[in-house]
């Protein structure tokens, strides 16, 4: 049959956004509100979003299928946000990566319940687990890109090995997120991005910018 | 029949004798691909040659013991980090550090699948969490000591925050470990330590005054 602007397969993809944003929304109050996504029933969160359950089901086949659009959303926009970092021109000071990092860390406010939830799912399913890797793979991709980049173009300690440097960056920001995202957290803050600025500033662009 | 025996000390000492076994045992069910979060304590037990009973009489769970796993390990891992920040200072080499950093390996490679699975656990057990945190965090106390005191006699970047600089670094070198090393080769190995250890000289040693 075909589809005409008023049939369900139409309106589909916008109600199915509709909906996934009111469950991301809903995923993040009950997460701050200190439950875990383990624990939560479909039930719980369907009525938290203020959904019928029959709409969940039309969506989603279940809980992780949920977590794994929602997983890939948030994971989209901090990519899309280390952009801030990537965008740096060469001249950039130490302060501007600080506010670039910021920036990143800012964008992953909203998505820290969804965040957490994937890490603590990750743990014990390797499906979720190995989806997820792949996600950070691609924020890998992208710091090496930069990194080679910097160094053909000289804003880069030439040096480095882009692959891996970019390895061990991406995955301790990852777990540096995860820490700060934790209730309670956030008051130290500004120490955070103290410490990761001076680590990458001086790992990556301070010897060519003395 | 004897009485049951009280003696704390045999205790003790018979608890770390089975925490040793269950050790071996699953670090070689988990080498073969087995999951520890779906494995069974009778299972577990069996496997490791024990009776289900004085598995309970020992440990009240498997969190527990993973908790007392995680002490083992961290030990061994700890004074061979201690060569890195007692030993290194303001006449060592990147091939001095890169040396401290590869006995850091040494301790760790070999509980690598163990270590992961007990991290991954502690995201969601909070008395494992806690019983991590206590030790993580005086390693990261101790890494900022280095700082501070490297600092101080000027062969690391004064511009550092000591604190946030040594939580990123263990960062780093905990989740990096976990994700990076797992499943590959001497030759990969090498060339990750040698990453790790440009990243860790440039953030705290090359910039120092001393170096200027």
């Amino acid at each position: 049959m075909e589809a005409t602007a008023s049939s369900p397969a139409a309106t589909a993809p916008k109600r199915r956004r509709e909906v996934l944003d009111r469950l991301s929304a809903a995923v993040e109050r009950l997460l701050a509100a200190g439950e875990s996504y383990t624990n939560l029933s479909v039930a719980r969160l369907v009525k938290e979003a203020g959904l019928a359950r029959s709409t969940f089901y039309v969506y989603f086949e279940d809980k992780a299928d949920l977590l794994s659009a929602l997983t890939e959303e948030a994971v989209h926009e901090l990519v899309e946000t280390t952009r801030f970092w990537w965008d740096l021109p060469p001249e950039a000071d130490r302060d501007d990566l600080r506010a670039a990092l910021r920036r990143t860390y800012e964008a992953f406010v909203p998505h820290k319940g969804v965040m957490a939830s994937v890490v603590e799912v990750a743990s014990y399913d390797p499906e979720v687990s190995k989806r997820y890797d792949t996600l950070v793979a691609r924020s890998i991709d992208q710091a090496a890109a930069h990194i080679e980049e910097g160094i053909r173009d000289g804003f880069v300690a030439p040096d480095l090995d882009p692959r891996r440097t970019a390895a061990w960056i991406c995955w301790m920001i990852e777990r540096g997120l995860s820490y700060i995202g934790r209730p309670g957290n956030e008051a130290e803050l500004e120490q955070w991005l103290d410490g990761l600025t001076g680590l990458v500033w001086n790992t990556l662009y301070r010897e060519v910018h003395a | 029949m004897a009485a049951p025996v009280v003696d704390p000390e045999l205790r003790a000492r018979r608890k770390e004798e089975i925490r040793d076994q269950l050790l071996a045992k699953v670090e070689e069910m988990l080498e073969q691909g087995e999951s520890y979060s779906l494995l069974g304590i009778d299972r577990l037990a069996s496997e490791a040659g024990i009776g289900r009973s004085t598995f309970y009489k020992y440990f009240a769970d498997k969190s527990e013991l993973l908790g007392a796993w995680y002490e083992l390990i961290a030990r061994s891992t700890e004074s061979a980090a201690n060569e890195w920040l007692e030993g290194i200072d303001g006449s060592s080499t990147r091939a001095d550090l890169r040396d401290a950093l590869e006995d850091i390996f040494r301790a760790y490679m070999p509980h690598v699948r163990l270590l992961s699975v007990i991290n991954e656990a502690a995201f969601y057990d909070q008395t494992l969490g806690e019983a991590i945190r206590h030790r993580v965090e005086p390693g990261s106390g101790r890494l900022q000591k280095h700082i501070e005191r490297g600092q101080r006699e000027g062969w690391i970047d004064p511009d550092l925050d000591p604190g946030g600089t040594a939580r990123w670094l263990r960062w780093m070198s905990d989740r990096g470990r976990h994700q990076l090393l797992l499943a590959v080769d001497e030759a990969e190995r090498n060339r990750l330590l040698d990453a790790l250890t440009e990243i860790v000289w440039a953030t705290l040693y090359e910039f120092a005054p001393s170096r200027g």
